[in-house]
């Protein structure tokens, strides 16, 4: 029982701290080009690809940024409802709470794969991308976000055995 | 299907589901009841993020982070309470003024609490004032973001109304004056009934010395706007020049940050605008499902059955779109709504411009109702505050917005004003 | 299930039931579109219902969705593709995502007149297009119209290319316009259309490009004073279905389908062109001056660079086209 926590908790640490360096990276892009969108307008000729290039930046910046949210629980949830309760208790709920998002999750990752495969041909106006590659951050940032929970879960797991207490 | 939709709902948020995640499960399920493909989820999804607008977000957030790291809106705050520190309650009058002037740069609500919130909510508790009400006014008054030009559901209606979006933003200025003077005043009230102390003491040596440590930050307001008006860039481009003005100050004039910090702050900021626009994105599938089978129109008929009196008709359809508010995004609930209401309108005699108002307003102010309340959530990410405590806090000062709402419904005396 | 019946006869409380469809029920076919009821899309997409409805006896409904209720462009074609929107009436632009060579129709000065363009695209060169549409799941109906693009600004009189020159206009995201527009040493700035509509109000952008129907529609004589018939590009538009669902029809319902979208095609055509006079005075009492003599072959002549480089592009389909004309 300990590998298994040992290896989600391991796994999501490492998937997260690549997450980090990633969104960074994406969130600094953001800002470089639609800087650049204005003083390229404003100064020179505007850039055709800068603001479709800043939507997309976007999109994977909420998407890989929502893991990070994630991992840390910083989603907004109504909790005064299961505060009311014990720790045992809070603890299923919790478990609870992951296996239902593990349930979206893997949906839209299942679909969002399917809708992938079916956007082989079309490609992006301005930057002449496929947006196959555009797509794949939602089906990949969400499989992201399985690991976290299934990490999660197990952790839980693991305080029941202890006897309430999360390590 | 509509108990379908909201009974889920609310039985996901009971259990502590996150709300971004309850309305995609939610979603999820009703699809599956229609037998409708589950492509809609991840295609709604990103349909919903991707958006020019929406990049003020993060760039507004990111903003006010550098500059509350670079000690820049705590100047800011010593300049306004040496102005305004006299009155109890005074820095409250700022965050609601600060609300107003941002929402004369933004067109959304997200933004415009978002910049304000994300340097003043830290700072007014440091000055102890009741986080959760400061959390909800500054909620309350980035509504004004949308009512005050510009205004991207102005432009939204003009296009579906077939309306001028230039008479439609002259006539915001004073609804939206409105709501943030009733929002003062609210502050004021509550300031008084807590008895909070008062700040500085008015002195003008006080406010030049304050008004030389602020002098940078002050600059970024006068930048941003001077930028717009002169046509350099437009409204959402406006946040971008924000960062790029906080990080010059931050390393060229204060010289007190360190790459360690910028990389902190960007991750942090990062974090903070996906809790937002994850919810934005999964409310869109949730906007296409109403929409898809024309849930919010059916509800509208039927409550619009109800009267054939032009007052009561009025009163009604307030009500629709407090309603719509309430479970819907702005944008959406405007497009779904005002074909709905136009015949109708038309019939009554109301002037298209008036009537466009209402709406904006009547769903500006579904922004701080949950559980679809991207202003509260903006608050609440910013502010480490949880969701239901905010949203009491909010309550009164939605009531205020909603008397507003109705002052501006029946006395169409601010028709037209040249400004 | 869907809840499209009149809806002020039930409380809407209560769950669809899900029956099992006798042969009796009509099909129902959801139509998106993404702007607003006063426009050509619109009118076609009333007709189409109309005639649909009509032929069919009343065995297949058309629900209409305009505003982009249900989607932006990009979108409900994808939705088509899976079959979670029923049909659209969509602009060349965004279609030419799926399917590359239907930009043909984007570049600049390709045809003359109305008439020519009709003949192209109705004719053989249209269809083979419209049929490729297949190998993306879209069933191609008919090519309706958004109609010629003119030049708007709020900066000075435009007649010739260096009139045009060094003014900030907004341009689709497309290369081919945005290439067009550069070749006349315009600052094209590729933008979304409600971010422009707001810029144009600051002067961020100068101008635009867009069929008088599109200028007249979002009143940009509130910011533009000039209006150019630079007649610089004519938008297709058209008629899509989902492919899934036009062959789960039956041949009848297949047939009447095509052609009824072929004949509001041409309704709607025919009705741009009578609107046009009006829409053209409402924008002149509004005080916009409107040059409908510009140097067309001037034009022309400083476009030429976007053949070089497009022209191979589509292999021989502009030879095609100029033969069909
Ligand atoms: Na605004
Ligand atoms: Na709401």
């Amino acid at each position: 029982m300990n590998k298994v926590v040992d290896f989600f908790d391991l796994l999501s640490q490492k998937t997260d701290w690549l997450v980090t360096r990633l969104v960074f990276v994406i969130i600094a892009g953001l800002v470089l080009v639609t800087t650049s969108q204005v003083v390229f307008r404003v100064f020179f000729t505007a850039l055709s690809w800068s603001e479709e290039l800043s939507r997309y930046l976007l999109v994977w910046g909420t998407f890989f940024g929502a893991t990070m949210a994630y991992k840390r629980g910083n989603h907004i949830a109504l909790t005064f409802f299961i505060e009311a309760f014990g720790k045992k208790v809070k603890s299923m709920f919790n478990i609870l709470m992951n296996i239902l998002s593990i349930v979206f999750f893997s949906f839209v990752v299942y679909y969002g794969s399917q809708m992938i495969k079916m956007q082989v041909f079309q490609i992006s106006p301005a930057l002449s991308l496929p947006m196959k590659y555009i797509y794949y951050c939602i089906p990949v940032s969400l499989c992201i976000m399985i690991i976290h929970s299934l990490a999660g879960i197990s952790k839980e797991f693991i305080g029941f055995r202890n006897g309430g207490e999360v390590q | 299907m509509i108990t379908l939709l909201f009974g889920t709902f609310l039985v996901l948020l009971f259990l502590g589901v996150p709300v971004a995640i309850g309305i995609g499960l939610t979603s999820m399920v009703v699809l599956m009841s229609q037998d409708t493909s589950l492509i809609v989820l991840p295609q709604r999804m990103f349909a919903g993020a991707d958006s020019f607008p929406l990049v003020a977000v993060p760039f507004f957030i990111l903003a006010g982070d550098l500059l509350a790291h670079g000690k820049v809106s705590e100047k800011l705050v010593q300049f306004a309470d040496s102005i305004l520190g006299f009155l109890k309650g005074g820095l409250w009058v700022v965050a609601v003024m600060a609300s107003m002037f941002f929402a004369a740069i933004s067109g959304s609500g997200a933004a415009t609490t978002a910049a304000v919130g994300t340097p003043l909510i830290p700072e007014l508790r440091k000055k102890n004032y009741s986080g959760e009400f400061s959390a909800a006014l500054i909620a309350a008054g980035g509504c004004t973001g949308v009512v005050i030009p510009p205004s991207v559901p102005m432009i939204l209606y003009a296009v579906i109304a077939d309306q001028s979006v230039a008479r439609l933003f002259l006539n915001g200025f004073i609804p939206g004056a409105l709501m943030g003077l009733s929002l003062i005043a609210a502050a004021l009230y509550v300031a008084h009934k807590n008895n909070y102390p008062t700040g500085a003491k008015f002195s003008a040596a006080n406010i030049w010395k304050t008004f030389k440590g602020a002098v940078w930050g002050l600059m970024t307001p006068v930048i941003i706007l001077g930028g717009i008006f002169t046509g350099f860039f437009t409204p959402s481009e406006a946040a971008v020049i924000a960062v790029d003005w906080a990080l010059f100050v931050a390393i060229f004039i204060y010289k007190d940050m360190q790459w360690r910090d910028i990389f902190k702050i960007v991750t942090r900021s990062a974090i903070t605008m996906s809790v937002i626009m994850f919810i934005i994105a999964t409310s869109s599938t949730l906007s296409w499902i109403l929409a898809n089978w024309q849930i919010p129109s059916m509800i509208a008929n039927t409550i619009l059955s109800l009267s054939e009196n032009k007052l009561v008709l009025l009163l009604l359809i307030n009500v629709i779109i407090l309603l719509a508010g309430i479970f819907m995004e702005t944008a959406s609930a405007l497009i779904i709504l005002t074909p709905v209401f136009l015949p109708l309108v038309n019939q009554l005699g109301i002037d298209l411009v008036h009537f466009g108002l209402i709406m904006v307003m009547g769903l500006a102010i579904g922004m701080i109702t949950p559980p679809v309340a991207i202003n509260l959530y903006v608050a609440s990410t910013i502010s480490e505050i949880p969701i239901e405590k905010i949203s009491k806090a909010v309550i009164p000062l939605m009531v205020i917005l909603v008397f507003v709402l109705l002052v501006i419904t029946y006395v169409p005396l601010f028709f037209d004003v040249i400004i | 299930g869907g809840a499209s019946n009149e809806p002020k006869n039930e409380a809407p409380k209560t769950e669809e039931p899900k029956a099992e469809a006798p042969a009796s029920e009509p099909i129902v076919i959801k139509l998106g579109h993404t702007v607003n009821e006063q426009d050509p899309y619109h009118y076609n997409a009333l007709r189409f219902k109309e005639l649909v409805e009509q032929r069919t006896n009343g065995q297949v409904k058309i629900e209409i969705f305009p505003n982009g209720v249900i989607g932006d462009e990009r979108t409900l074609i994808e939705g088509m593709q899976v079959g979670t929107v029923d049909m659209g009436v969509i602009t060349n632009g965004p279609i030419a995502n799926f399917l590359p060579e239907i930009a043909v129709f984007e570049m600049p000065f390709l045809f003359a007149s109305e008439a020519e363009a009709y003949k192209v695209l109705d004719g053989e060169v249209g269809q083979k297009l419209l049929n490729k549409l297949e190998q993306v799941n879209i069933k191609g109906l008919a090519f309706t119209e958004r109609g010629f693009r003119n030049l708007t600004n709020s900066k000075r009189p435009v007649k010739t290319p260096a009139d045009a020159k060094g003014l900030k206009i907004r341009v689709m995201e497309n290369p081919v316009y945005i290439d067009t527009f550069k070749a006349l040493g315009v600052n094209a700035v590729p933008m979304a259309w409600q971010e422009a509509l707001t810029a144009f109000q600051s002067g961020a952008v100068e101008g635009q490009e867009n069929p008088i129907n599109v200028a007249f529609a979002f009143k940009l004589y509130e910011s533009h004073k000039y209006l150019t018939f630079t007649r610089h590009s004519y938008a297709p538009a058209s008629i899509l279905m989902s492919k899934k669902l036009f062959d789960s029809l039956d041949k009848e319902t297949q047939e009447i389908m095509v052609s009824v979208a072929k004949e509001t095609a041409q309704m709607t055509r025919d009705w741009i062109a009578d609107e046009m006079e009006k829409q053209l005075q409402v924008l002149r009492d509004n005080g916009m001056e409107i040059e409908e003599n510009a140097d067309i072959p001037a034009f022309q002549e400083a476009v030429k660079p976007v053949y070089e480089k497009y022209g191979s592009k589509f292999g021989s389909l502009i030879e095609e086209i100029n033969k069909a004309k």
